[in-house]
């Protein structure tokens, strides 16, 4: 669901009417900052300018709660395994067998903040930026043009898969499939839900590969021109150098904040 | 004294909407009775694949309420209903997913939870009634689309839902698999069955079944005969709809006698016959 918002959006922030280049180093720059950083307030800090991002860029507050819910189950379980399993430090219960840590628990903590804004950078990312822009921007990057077609349409079916997931599953529940159980029984259950899935995803790309090929796609010797061009701009400049500073600051911070 | 056949589906005042400010179905409200052969009608995004999902489940009202056979469905999960409400979807390619069409067609019947005596009986049934058994043992992913379509139709039909609904089922198949499939729908019918057909195609409307419900922006704007339904000319054209072509055929000639309510090619012959004899005799 909140990829199909993100590539069908169509709303005109400042954000949204930013090059796709700046997009992508802001993604680059501060996938960067979150692996380098292990400063906890500067995550909070991260997570918070993101909030803010998602708020300018019009996105609503219940896509935003949807990526939340969606994050949550590994948000709990990175903490809780990371306090049964972290070496040392002062334990909040010890039963001999079983050692609960604090610092652990924090580190955990501290894990999933991390992954949930990188999570959010990314999303961030494809919520604003059209499947076109998207190429283009790629395109532009010195990316092969096929490479960011194909990189653009797997983002794209994205929701067609899952829409075609959720029909699979209607039509084998009419035919009196019951989803019920857990683990490798509701795997097993679920089985012609994926074999359908696969065999319909497979028939769907060949015929894709095909209408392609049958449009010329890939043909040699062509300059390919586009439709729409993207100009980096001088608010493009001043995005890219503001993403730098912030960048560069946030790393600063993280060596020499105690 | 006739007894009045049984009511299978009752849908009374049905709303429905994917989001909140877009109502997709408008307070509809019919009857089916038990062993009708029903069509429905109506311009692409009318609500008839909606109003369909709403009869076995897969789709629940945001207001209203389905009856199937006298018990409101609104508790009743999708695998419960699938017993009794059949429903063949659009997609052939959505269903099938086993090894080889035999099994294809079982996996409906071992979910009901029959004997392996009886799975296999009546799946050698039903591939003797769609012609298939040539391809009983190979892989029905592999096979063209007429086929896969016939399959997924073959594997619902093999659980005897009382109430059968098809999903624009003659898409893909040929005029000779079209008929027969017609065929076998009228067969079932007869045995007692409630049929609810979606399609696109009046003609085969018109020569194959007798009640229509049309739809228009979600709501019913007309239920009843077929021959009825299709005389209100204003009616199909506020649906944007097209009368069949014998129809029209047999409209623009009304002024030299020719009955303006004909509908199939029979009708027509044995009307021109009619006339030719009339005419002779004068």
């Amino acid at each position: 669901m909140i990829i199909s918002e993100s590539l069908s959006g169509n709303q005109d922030t400042w954000i949204h009417e930013a090059d796709p280049r700046v997009k992508m180093l802001f993604v680059a720059a501060f996938w960067a900052v979150l692996l380098i950083n292990d400063n906890p307030v500067i995550l909070l800090g991260v997570l918070l300018f993101l909030h803010l991002l998602y708020g300018l860029a019009g996105i609503p507050g219940s896509s935003i709660l949807a990526i939340w819910k969606a994050l949550l189950p590994i948000s709990l379980l990175i903490p809780t395994l990371w306090a049964f399993f972290y070496p040392g430090g002062t334990p909040l219960w010890d039963s001999g067998w079983i050692t609960f840590s604090i610092p652990g628990f924090l580190y955990g903590l501290m894990i999933a903040g991390r992954l949930v804004a990188l999570a959010l950078t990314v999303l961030l990312f494809l919520y604003t930026t059209g499947v076109d822009e998207m190429v283009l921007g790629l395109v532009k990057l010195r990316v092969p043009y096929e490479w960011g077609l194909v990189i653009s349409m797997a983002l794209h079916y994205i929701p067609a898969f899952q829409s075609l997931y959720r029909s699979i599953l209607e039509a084998q529940q009419a035919r009196g499939l019951r989803v019920e159980g857990n683990g490798l029984h509701r795997a097993k259950v679920m089985m012609p839900v994926f074999v359908a899935m696969v065999i319909s995803i497979l028939r769907l790309a060949d015929q894709l590969a095909k209408s392609l090929e049958s449009r010329a796609f890939g043909a040699s010797g062509i300059q390919r021109t586009f439709l729409k061009e993207i100009r980096f701009g001088f608010a493009d400049y001043v995005y890219a150098a503001l993403i730098a500073a912030i960048s560069f600051s946030l790393l600063y911070l993280n060596f020499n904040l105690k | 004294m006739a007894t009045l056949p049984q009511i299978a589906l009752q849908v009374k005042n049905l709303h429905f909407a994917y989001k909140p400010d877009n109502p997709v179905l408008k307070g509809i409200s019919l009857t089916l009775p038990e062993g009708s052969f029903t069509a429905i009608i109506g311009q692409n995004g009318s609500g008839k694949t909606t109003l369909a999902k709403q009869l076995n489940g897969l789709l629940r009202p945001t207001a209203g309420q389905v009856y199937l056979y006298n018990t409101d469905i609104q508790h009743c999960s999708i695998s419960d209903l699938s017993g009794t409400v059949g429903y063949v979807f659009q997609n052939p390619d959505h269903q099938i997913f086993s090894p080889t069409t035999r099994q294809e067609i079982a996996f409906g019947l071992k979910n009901l939870r029959l004997s392996k005596q009886e799975v296999d009986l009546q799946t050698q049934n039903v591939l003797a009634a769609f012609h298939l058994n040539a391809y009983a043992d190979l892989q029905p992913a592999t096979l063209s689309y007429g086929l896969r379509r016939k399959i997924s139709i073959a594997a619902v039909m093999a659980t005897s839902p009382k109430v059968l609904i098809l999903d624009e089922p003659t898409i893909g198949l040929d005029w000779r698999s079209t008929m027969e499939l017609i065929g076998l729908l009228k067969q079932y019918c007869q045995q007692g069955n409630t049929i609810l057909l979606i399609t696109h195609d009046l003609r085969l409307i018109a020569d194959h079944i007798p009640h229509c419900m049309l739809l228009h922006s979600g709501q019913l704007l007309a239920f009843g005969e077929t021959r009825t339904i299709f005389q209100d000319v204003e009616i199909l054209h506020q649906a944007h709809l097209a009368l069949p072509q014998i129809n029209q055929l047999a409209r623009r000639l009304s002024s030299a006698g020719v009955r303006p309510d004909i509908l199939t090619v029979e009708e027509f012959c044995d009307e021109y016959r009619k006339l030719a004899l009339k005419r002779q005799v004068l």
